[in-house]
């Protein structure tokens, strides 16, 4: 053992009063705070869920259905591009596969600022006009999660057991046999939580969104800084209370 | 081995398995060259030899795994060097079983079945049948992490032998297994031969009682190449060089000079002791070594060969005792039953053998 | 025998290529007719801003996830696994929720400030710390620290404890053990989690945003600006292609640190 009994318990009471004033007190609050009727004094008064009546409705309703289905659109397209470039940079030499990660993972490197700053500059004029669609949206937000996609998918790659593949060949297997009844299989724990991954930080998205949204698509993110920005601070914390719960739920779903 | 490679061509054409001028090369170094070397139809050639020694990549290069830089590979008189490891019909057993951890036992077994789209009904009777074989019948349902170490690997032979291969490839198969159930295990493949006497397996090991308990004839590599191949009787009591010698059993080496001899006996030197061995002599005055195997040396002899000596130290191991002996100043090992009577260590003590379990090998090699 | 390499890579590699690399390519172009912007105060600011808040909040998560991986690792307690799980979590919630979250701790009509007034009038003192650099870096410590935290537990898992025992059996107290033994085998972890956390902040833009303190204004934020509320697409292009060669240079050192300290991992 490391700590004796009283160094344990220093270590102990420290940990929890840092974790307090970072974590548990201002995320307590703000649950409070979507429940909470009025908010003047020091604490909330009285209790409702009126806050999140509106979720399936007027602006809130479609701010949540465009950030899921924006989040569904590009996580899955950032998936399947995410698996085809982990499984190529797999034939690689060690010095390819080095290349190959380096620029993939720089995808998520470059600021998300910068790729909506891009994607405006670069479909506002021909050949490809995109400005004001959903479509430059979800590419957007494909463009941000695909390194989580490619990780995921290189990560179980490396983590495959040893020869099945070639145990799969050998017994008759061809390409694509091999791919569907065998490598994807094994990979799916691994593309289930990079799927999660992805579609949680899908949802999260501010700065590419707030620069390339049309009219009528605003996700959660813009809509709660909307609310927020106006002082509605308790309906923005309701609705960030939805979102962070479904993060939550999405992550445990599907990362079992 | 030595056999001009046209010859070994008209014989590969009906061999069970076959290399004919294969080397594999990475870059420049050479990891494999085997000029010549074929396992007849139903025979068990096992590879051997330390790790690096090329054994693997020999059997991957069958397998379909490595490509050979040059040369032909057959398989059941089958030339298969261009074809896919798919295509080429060979069953594979390997250390870490590679079983297929999302499906189940009779899954795994059934794959190779599947792939070949055997129809359900079919393939489930060719999967039990070879479950039965193994003894893992009542195991159809589990799921491979269920398994232990020696049952993982009765599936993995079971699902290798589903396709009817008339190859057999096993790569180290029992090396993931404990001493005890590796017994058990090279017994099981033993009687599992017996049952399917057509197919020719290729088993490579580094453990040298599992080739010479299993196979027909031992391959022995050494740095890609093969430097010894026989049946393991025959490379064991005669090894054709010192690393064999060394490689398969333990093998006290002596230092001796020709001096004459004729017909089929040789007359030896070794620090001034006259030794006579069962063996045609080379030219005279060449030095040589005289292999002699442990339980070849008895304490005490009365025959002509006499190797006087200290003995230095005494080890019992139960079933006999083995003795260090300092003989023309080299330490020989020999061995004794556990009940002989010794003498204190220290003391004086000869050892003699028989002249048919000497052999003579070249100074170096 | 496997040549599909080439072919498996072109699918994603072109569909890159096509959708960022030609548009990153055209804020380059763009770029070069805003460059004057590049000595203005504003931008100068900005960058000044943008690289002390980095470091700081890098600094500061640095910290917290040393002090929370070591207690989680060598003091855990009956709530420490759900506790971290919780603040791995973090990872994937939005950044802005933190800053919400920190508003109603620490804002000027947070708990903080509401007991103060209710204890001294509102005459008293105040808490007003969030709304300035300090309350940025506050909430990026928060929302990076299991960025650093992460690797670090994996390091400290990976420490024989035989190795510990030993050294405590040798007469080694926790202060000699933490310091010879343990904090050595976590400083390839340490700063490998400290470059990522770098890295992230200095793209952060949504704590930036949402905290809206007049004087703290970042990188990201202005270009946003300059694209969106002033519709100056040279000038942003041109502090954009500032931010991504800021950001591509750190993400190569901290792939060439990665490959260094820890060859074996996929990352």
């Amino acid at each position: 053992m490391l700590f004796t009994k009283l160094e344990r318990r220093a270590a102990i009471g420290v940990f929890l009063l840092l974790f307090a004033l970072t974590y548990g007190v201002p995320y307590a609050l703000i649950l409070a705070a979507s429940l909470a009727r009025s908010w003047n004094g020091v604490l909330p008064s009285g209790i409702t869920l009126g806050h999140f009546a509106g979720i399936l409705g007027g602006a809130d309703g479609a701010a949540l259905f465009a950030s899921v289905a924006t989040a569904a659109m590009a996580s899955l397209a950032a998936l399947v591009l995410g698996v085809t470039a982990a499984l190529g940079a797999r034939d690689l030499s060690r010095r390819g596969r080095a290349w190959a990660d380096l620029i993939f993972f720089a995808t998520s490197a470059v600021p998300t600022v910068s790729i909506g700053l891009a994607l405006l500059v670069a479909f506002s004029q021909p050949p490809v006009l995109l400005n004001g669609t959903i479509a430059i949206v979800v590419l957007a937000h494909a463009l941000i999660v695909f390194a989580y996609a490619y990780g995921g998918a290189r990560a179980g790659l490396a983590q495959l057991p040893d020869g099945v593949e070639a145990m799969a060949e050998s017994l008759g297997a061809g390409r694509a046999t091999r791919l569907f009844r065998v490598t994807l299989p094994l990979l799916m724990g691994h593309l289930r939580a990079a799927l999660a991954l992805a579609i949680a930080m899908s949802m999260g998205e501010l700065a590419a969104t707030a620069m390339l949204y049309p009219p009528g698509w605003a996700t959660l993110p813009l809509r709660i800084f909307a609310l927020s920005d106006r002082g509605d601070v308790l309906n923005a914390a309701a609705l960030t209370s939805v979102l962070a719960a479904m993060t939550f739920a999405l992550l445990a779903a599907l990362r079992k | 081995m030595d056999d001009p490679q046209a010859a070994g061509a008209a014989t590969l054409a009906a061999c069970g398995a076959g290399l004919s001028g294969v080397t594999v090369a990475y870059g420049s170094t050479v990891t494999l060259d085997i000029p010549h070397l074929a396992a007849a139809r139903g025979e068990i050639l096992a590879l051997i030899g330390p790790s690096g020694s090329g054994k693997t990549t020999a059997l991957r290069a069958v397998a379909g795994f490595v490509r050979p830089s040059s040369g032909r590979i057959f398989a059941a008189g089958r030339d298969i060097t261009d074809l896919p490891p798919r295509a080429r019909g060979i069953g594979m057993v390997v250390q870490s079983y590679a079983l297929f951890p999302h499906l189940s036992v009779a899954e795994n077994v059934g794959f190779g079945l599947a792939v070949r789209r055997m129809p359900g009904p079919e393939r489930a009777r060719r999967v039990a049948e070879c479950l039965a074989m193994v003894g893992m019948a009542d195991y159809a349902a589990r799921m491979p992490r269920a398994l232990s170490g020696g049952q993982a690997q009765r599936v993995a032979i079971a699902r290798a032998l589903a396709i009817r291969p008339p190859l057999l490839l096993l790569d180290e198969p029992l090396s993931a297994l404990d001493a005890q159930i590796r017994a058990q295990m090279v017994d099981e493949i033993a009687r599992l031969h017996a049952a399917l006497p057509e197919t020719t397996i290729l088993y490579v090991t580094h453990d040298q009682t599992e080739a010479m308990t299993l196979a027909h004839r031992i391959a022995i590599l050494r740095a890609g190449r093969i430097v010894g191949l026989g049946a393991p009787r025959a490379l064991y009591r005669h090894p054709p060089n010192r690393f064999v010698a060394e490689f398969l059993g333990r093998a006290n080496l002596l230092a001796v000079t020709v001096r004459g001899g004729a017909g089929g006996r040789a007359i030896l030197d070794c620090a001034g002791t006259r030794l006579d061995v069962a063996t045609p002599p080379p030219a005279e005055d060449t030095p040589m070594l005289l292999c002699l195997r442990p339980h070849h040396l008895t304490p005490d002899p009365t025959g002509a060969n006499r190797l006087a000596g200290i003995l230095r130290e005494v080890r019992w191991l139960g079933a006999q005792q083995v003795l260090r002996v300092e003989c023309c100043g080299t330490l020989l090992t020999a061995s004794a039953p556990a009940a002989a009577a010794l003498p204190p260590e220290g003391s004086r003590l000869a050892l003699g053998f028989a002249p048919e379990d000497a052999t003579l090998l070249a100074g170096d090699a | 025998m496997r040549k599909p390499a080439t072919a498996l890579l072109a699918v994603p590699g072109l569909a890159l290529a096509g959708t960022l690399g030609y548009p990153l390519l055209l804020v380059l172009g763009t770029a070069r007719h805003g460059m004057a912007v590049l000595g203005s105060a504003a931008f100068l600011a900005a960058l000044e801003h943008t690289v002390g808040i980095a470091l700081a909040a890098t600094a500061g998560s640095m910290a917290l996830a040393l002090v929370f991986a070591l207690v989680l690792a060598f003091a855990p307690f009956r709530a420490s696994r759900t506790l971290g799980r919780f603040a791995d979590t973090m990872i994937a919630l939005p950044s802005f929720l933190t800053v919400l979250a920190l508003t109603f701790a620490y804002g000027s009509a947070g708990v903080v400030n509401g007991a103060l007034a209710a204890w001294f009038g509102h005459g008293g003192p105040r808490l007003d710390f969030l709304y300035s650099a300090w309350g940025v870096i506050l909430a990026e410590i928060t929302i990076y620290m299991p960025f650093v935290m992460r690797p670090l537990l994996a390091a400290f898992e990976a420490i024989d404890r035989a190795q510990i025992e030993i050294a405590t059996g040798l007469g080694g107290g926790a202060w000699v053990i933490l310091r010879r033994v343990v904090l050595p085998a976590a400083v390839p972890a340490l700063l490998a989690g400290g470059s990522l956390c770098l890295l992230l902040t200095l793209n952060e833009f949504g704590v930036v945003l949402f905290i809206g303190a007049k004087g703290v204004i970042t990188l990201p934020l202005l270009v946003y600006d300059k694209a969106i509320q002033e519709f100056d697409y040279p000038a942003a292009c041109a502090m954009a292609a500032v931010n991504i060669a800021l950001a591509l240079a750190l993400f190569a050192a901290y792939r060439a640190l990665l490959t260094r300290l820890m060859p074996d991992a996929v990352h």
